[in-house]
């Protein structure tokens, strides 16, 4: 709706890294507990005498220890788990122990799993992996499975026609069709690929001539995965390609103007000022909670204000002459007939140098500095230099400093003298703004009409962020930067919606003229998200084929994938978000006729309802964890609003594939080694 | 020959099991086989007695029920001893979309071969095998005969000290038949050990040292051909130059009587149609365009006997 990027989730960044690996081991830690479990119970146990004895004597000690250490960390957790529920223990300490523990517990599950496999890893050779990946490549093309990638054509040829059209939204039509299309063709293709080759091999026994060479069967794993991955790669890159330029060729300017390009967004923290509750706006019933609106003031009130705080100022925009910020906010109107009209709203840049008091002087000075016609005469600037000089005066600068500054800012300010007598010196209307703002702290649009459905900028004078980024004058508590947005008194029935990612600073130049490359860079790196995506299936349908048969592999590693898509949903169940609680809470609401908002009375069965969901929930949570979590890879909306993706998501998306494609390949290595190649399938 | 033992099997036991776990064939019972290095090694039986199972066990890609094999004095299920090993699969299994060159590629890249090495290696295979014309087809048009040969080409790709054939003249001519037992020779003549199982009881005897022959899973004979097929209860004698007679034959009874045997059969002894078959082809490429019209032209006779002989 908005041409404005919309996150369903936080961007990832470099800090939530850690959590995310400690999430990490926690599941796969779980997991992989349960593997040893059933190994110890069903493989163990039935190991022949022999087969025991041939056990390396360190393997064993490390096996050992890692499972004792993990056995006795999930004791610890389950005790804490359990102690939460007694009157004495303090929960915060009960919820760390049973952290540490399930971590601790995980960890020691994992390595307990993995020593076979990384000592296994050992044994690979690149040369085999590489003929079994052209083996896997050779025969996809050699059977003919790129014909299908011809149906792309229609959609290239023929898709105009279907393509929802309206001018500002050419581009992101556009990608979302093509991306869309590329994403159904080679996801279905890959996953087919993958999840027959290695069961078509056993069925045909064409894998007996292969591991009876001295090939360790996880290289054919390997070699099926990167062998499909790799013709996929190829794929997507001549589609990629082909579908910039479909996307390219003729835009609407308006389109262009919208999306052509890729922002690089500075974003802040947004919070809320006299509205009641900090972190939220004024509700105004719409469904979706994304945004949270603001209105103007009542009469004897204190004005509501949006508030983005940059706790820190990138060095590189003070080098400029300005800065664009850019916005797109929701409005939602109360009283007919302003429809086409805009709604007014203040906007206010300041830095934490800049004193409240100050903003009649600041609109003095400026009004009075506008009014000369670009023309200064000596008098002028000293005035405005003493002016200067009385406002650094709180600041207590050393003279030293205190001098520099007033020196450069009369070098500036006489730069451009014209001849004649008396001297007279032109400054610009930008050049006034820009003083002024570094002087000040502070720039203000009083009011602009926002128009919804419309991405509006301000180019703010970078004086500003050189103010920022003056030395602090001592702690104010203020965050270096700040952008406050107030509805003003014209608007007053209207209200304006804002969420954390509608309002940015442009971190790249938008009068720099490189949009289109950008933007073709940008769309590449889109097709990076259906790469992962790729990768994700082929690795996730080959796992499952070295147990599964290829029918069934396909079957699961598909419901996995669209399972991804609903995450959100089972994951409100399972942590139990979900209005009305979980299944059995649900039934037991159903039975008795409660509303699924008012607590249910204390009663033994509802205690046994509830607490049956406990362990549903518990039992949901592990399911959770094998599933993956699609949607983050998908990076088209960045491309069709023209919004740069930042390498840092795809590294760590890069990351949290591995993570989660890791663990499947570590049960294949395992089910492919201990299968039966020609015993009954 | 040196007795080095390379395959040893204790106690070998395959029993089938369904996917429930519920026991459904016992293939294999209690195998107790030693085979030694250099020789000619034969596994009988007839359909379903556990030959292939056997095969299946030694190379790994079966797992014992019971017992244990070895073979280069590693476990079965090791998969270093392959670098040693060739196969050739009782058929052959190899990719059908891949030409005879990109196969043998393939398959010595499998052994690490440097590319250099896998080229020369290759061709000369091919050449072997007699594929030479036919190297850029893909398998998919090949004839059981010549997969047959493909299969066997890739199987010596690594130079394998040892050789374990499948059925390996099952789907070939009697010529072909011909060619694989002299290749199977060639190979213990240099030094290599070579298992091959069958039911054709000829292939078996004209090229094996020792034999197993297993029946329903279980071990019936085992040992060398020579001595399991001497009978030494009797004694043939061969002559040339010779008229058959009744006054030859009264004579010949009378002098074994004297010694105290006894005159069984005589007459004149019939050649293998294996021979004759091959005489046929020969003669046929000697004279090209030669065709057998019926009652045109007797058919070929057999003059003298040439028994091709592989050992003396
Ligand atoms: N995968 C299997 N599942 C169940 N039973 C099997 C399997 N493979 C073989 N068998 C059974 O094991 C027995 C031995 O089979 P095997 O293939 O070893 O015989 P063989 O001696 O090679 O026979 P042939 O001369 O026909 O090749 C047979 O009864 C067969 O039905
Ligand atoms: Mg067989």
């Amino acid at each position: 709706m908005f041409a404005v990027l919309t996150f369903d989730r936080d961007p990832a960044l470099y800090q939530n890294v850690p959590a995310q690996l400690f999430a990490w081991i926690q599941g796969a830690g779980g997991w992989a507990a349960f593997g040893v479990l059933v190994w110890l119970l069903a493989g163990y146990t039935r190991m022949r005498a022999e087969d025991r004895a041939r056990i390396a004597p360190w393997h064993k000690r490390i096996f050992v220890a890692s499972v004792a250490v993990s056995f006795l960390a999930y004791l610890i957790a389950g005790g804490a788990w359990l102690a939460q529920f007694l009157p004495k223990v303090k929960p915060e300490l009960a919820f760390l122990a049973y952290a540490y523990g399930i971590t601790i517990g995980g960890a020691g599950a994992l390595v307990a799993a993995g020593l076979s496999f990384v000592f296994g890893l050992t044994a690979l050779r690149f040369r085999r992996i590489w003929a079994l990946a052209k083996l896997s490549f050779k025969e996809a093309i050699r059977n003919r499975v790129l014909y299908g990638f011809s149906a792309m054509l229609l959609v290239l040829l023929f898709g105009s026609w279907f393509i929802p059209y309206k001018p500002e939204y050419q581009v992101r039509s556009y990608v979302g069709v093509v991306y869309w299309m590329m994403k159904i063709l080679l996801l279905v293709t890959a996953i087919i690929l993958a999840a027959f080759s290695i069961p078509t091999d056993i069925r045909r026994q064409t894998i007996h001539t292969i591991v009876t060479k001295p090939v360790e069967r996880f290289e054919i794993v390997l070699g099926r995965f990167f062998g499909f991955t790799a013709l996929m790669t190829l794929v997507l890159l001549l589609m990629t390609s082909v579908s910039v330029v479909y996307v390219l060729r003729g835009v609407d300017p308006e389109a262009a103007a919208e999306s052509l390009k890729a922002r690089e967004p500075f974003y802040g923290a947004l919070h809320f000022e006299n509205t009641g509750d900090k972190s939220k706006g004024t509700n105004v019933g719409r469904e979706w909670d994304y945004r949270s609106y603001i209105t103007a003031a009542a009469p004897n009130q204190e004005p509501q204000y949006a508030v983005w705080d940059f706790p820190e100022v990138p060095r590189s925009l003070a080098s400029r002459d300005s800065v664009r910020c850019e916005f797109a906010f929701d409005i939602y109107r109360t009283t007919k007939g302003f429809e086409n009209r805009g709604v007014s709203c203040k906007f206010e840049f300041q830095t934490a140098h800049f004193n409240e008091h100050d903003k009649d002087s600041y609109n003095a000075d400026r009004s009075r500095w506008m009014s000369k016609g670009n023309l200064f005469s000596k008098k002028d600037i000293d005035e405005w230099l003493a002016g200067y000089r009385t406002r650094l005066a709180p600041q207590a600068l050393a003279p030293l400093e205190l001098n520099e500054r007033l020196d450069n800012k009369r070098l500036r300010l006489m730069a451009n003298p014209l001849e004649g007598d008396p001297p007279q010196y032109r400054l610009s209307d930008a050049a006034i703004e820009n003083e002024l703002a570094e002087e000040y702290g502070y720039y203000v649009v009083p009011a602009k009409d926002i128009t919804d459905y419309h991405t509006m900028y301000i180019d703010v004078p970078a004086g500003l962020f050189r103010n920022a980024l003056q030395a602090p004058s001592g702690n104010t508590g203020r965050p270096p930067l700040q952008a406050r947005v107030s509805v003003t008194q014209q608007s007053a029935t209207q209200y304006v919606g804002m969420a954390k990612y509608d309002l940015y600073w442009r971190l790249d130049d938008p009068k720099g003229g490189h949009e289109i490359a950008a933007f073709t860079l940008n769309f590449y790196k889109g097709a990076v998200g259906l790469w992962l995506r790729l990768c994700l299936v082929i690795g996730l349908a080959v796992a499952l084929s070295t147990y599964l048969s290829g029918v069934i592999s396909m079957l699961v590693a598909g419901m996995l994938y669209l399972g991804g898509g609903v995450i959100d949903y089972i994951q409100s169940i399972a942590f139990g978000t979900a209005p009305g609680g979980g299944p059995m809470e649900a039934l037991f609401r159903l039975a008795n006729r409660q509303v699924a908002l008012v607590p249910l009375e204390e009663s033994a069965a509802a205690t046994l309802a509830t607490s049956t969901d406990v362990v549903f929930r518990w039992f949901i949570r592990r399911v959770l964890d094998l599933i993956p979590d699609v949607d983050r890879y998908d990076l088209t909306s960045y491309v069709g609003e023209g919004f740069n993706i930042p390498w840092t998501q795809l590294w760590i998306d890069c990351g949290a594939l591995s993570l989660y494609l890791l663990p499947w390949f570590v049960a294949a290595y395992y089910l492919l080694k201990w299968r039966e190649i020609a015993g009954p399938t | 020959m040196q007795n080095d033992v390379i395959v040893e099997t204790h106690k070998l036991t395959k029993i089938y099991r369904d996917f429930w776990g519920r026991q459904k064939k016992t293939a294999l019972r209690a195998l107790n086989i030693e085979i030694r290095q250099g020789e000619v090694f034969g596994l009988l039986g007839p359909n379903g007695s556990g030959k292939t199972t056997t095969v299946k066990l030694l190379l790994g890609l079966l797992y014992p029920t019971d017992g244990e094999a070895f073979v280069f004095g590693k476990p079965a299920a090791d998969v270093g001893k392959n670098e040693r090993i060739g196969y050739l699969p009782e058929e052959s299994y190899l990719y059908r979309f891949l030409d005879a060159e990109e196969t043998l590629d393939f398959y010595g890249r499998l052994f690490n071969l440097p590319p250099a090495q896998r080229r020369t290696k290759a061709q000369e295979l091919i050449e072997k095998v007699g594929l030479k014309a036919d190297r850029k087809r893909p398998l998919r048009e090949y004839s059981k005969g010549m997969r047959q040969r493909i299969g066997l080409a890739q199987a010596l790709i690594n130079d394998p000290d040892l050789i374990i054939l499948d059925e390996p003249t099952s789907g070939l001519d009697p010529l072909g038949a011909r060619w694989m037992k002299d290749l199977i020779r060639d190979l213990r003549t240099l030094g290599k050990t070579v298992i091959m199982c069958s039911h054709r009881l000829e292939d078996v005897q004209d090229v094996c040292d020792r034999i197993a022959i297993l029946n329903e899973g279980e071990l019936q004979a085992y040992g060398e051909v020579q001595t399991l097929l001497q009978d030494h209860r009797r004694i043939e004698l061969r002559a040339s130059d010779l008229q058959l007679s009744d006054d030859l034959r009264r004579d010949l009874e009378e002098l074994l009587r004297k010694h105290g045997g006894k005159l069984d059969t005589i007459g004149h002894p019939t050649t293998t149609l294996e021979d004759y078959f091959l005489r046929i082809v020969e003669e046929s490429k000697a004279h090209p365009g030669r065709r057998f019209l019926p009652g045109k032209e007797p058919l070929p006779r057999v003059e003298t006997v040439q028994r091709v002989e592989g050992r003396g």
